[in-house]
């Protein structure tokens, strides 16, 4: 069962397995034994997200919301309904998509819609880092800065959403300077899944 | 609601905002934090 163990980190993982990783993958064991999945089944689900689902699906949206301020509107305002015109959804039934304008606000999401932003096998372990880095957020900047090389300017206000219910998040990242004119396919390819979280500007 | 009982309990949730401040001592003015809580997380103010 040794690739059960190696799922979700690298091989020379610098520190043990947080508590969390050890219920995933005592579970992935589990279900595995008793037949209740089939063979390759998290395999696949995880080979879904990284290459099928991935953040590309995000970038598409945000990049049609930079492109169409019509789209941009329904999405703030509805975002389970505008993400589901591009063919989007999620298991999670509620997406709630939230701007960083001009300079203003800088959101950060906790958990963001994985079919959206896509999801590997570092964002899986990102889970408790979030938590932490959140906190640290909220309570000095000057350690958010450290920590994820992101400069937020003292007059910009920090919102954090904390998805702990049925609703997921979508940062759309502020557009990018000189990027007038560009189509919606070269706007998706400057989108990062860090700025659909709002751990980092463009 | 599922996990916990073999009824489903359809409840609403709602997206609740504190400044920063408000939850820690050393939080920062300017950082709004929105946690969404469950209706029955909630007491009346």
């Amino acid at each position: 069962m040794t690739e059960v163990h190696d799922h979700g980190r690298e091989q020379h993982h610098p520190t043990p397995p947080s508590p969390i990783e050890r219920r995933a993958a005592v579970l992935e064991e589990l279900l595995t034994e008793k037949g209740l999945v089939p063979e390759g089944f998290i395999e696949e689900v995880n080979r879904l997200y990284e290459n099928d689902i991935g953040p590309m699906n995000g970038a598409k949206v945000v990049a049609r919301a930079w492109a169409d301020p019509n789209y941009n509107a329904r999405l703030l305002h509805d975002g389970t309904a505008a993400v589901a015109e591009l063919g989007f959804g999620g298991p999670e039934g509620n997406l709630v998509a939230v701007a960083n304008e001009s300079a203003c606000t800088t959101s950060w999401c906790a958990r963001c819609a994985p079919a959206i932003r896509g999801q590997s096998s570092a964002s899986r372990r990102r889970g408790t880092r979030t938590r932490r880095i959140g906190r640290a957020w909220c309570a000095s900047r000057a350690l958010l800065l450290k920590e994820m090389g992101c400069v937020v300017p003292d007059e910009v206000d920090i919102r954090v959403w904390d998805s702990s219910a049925e609703v997921r998040y979508l940062v759309v990242p502020e557009r990018p300077a000189g990027t007038d004119g560009l189509p919606e396919q070269e706007l998706a390819a400057l989108v990062t899944r860090d700025s659909m979280i709002g751990v980092a500007r463009l | 609601v599922e996990a916990h009982s073999e009824h489903r309990v359809n409840e609403a949730t709602y997206s609740v905002r504190f400044d920063a401040n408000e939850l820690w001592n050393d939080g920062q003015a300017g950082v709004t934090v929105n946690v969404d809580l469950w209706d029955s997380y909630l007491e009346p103010a």
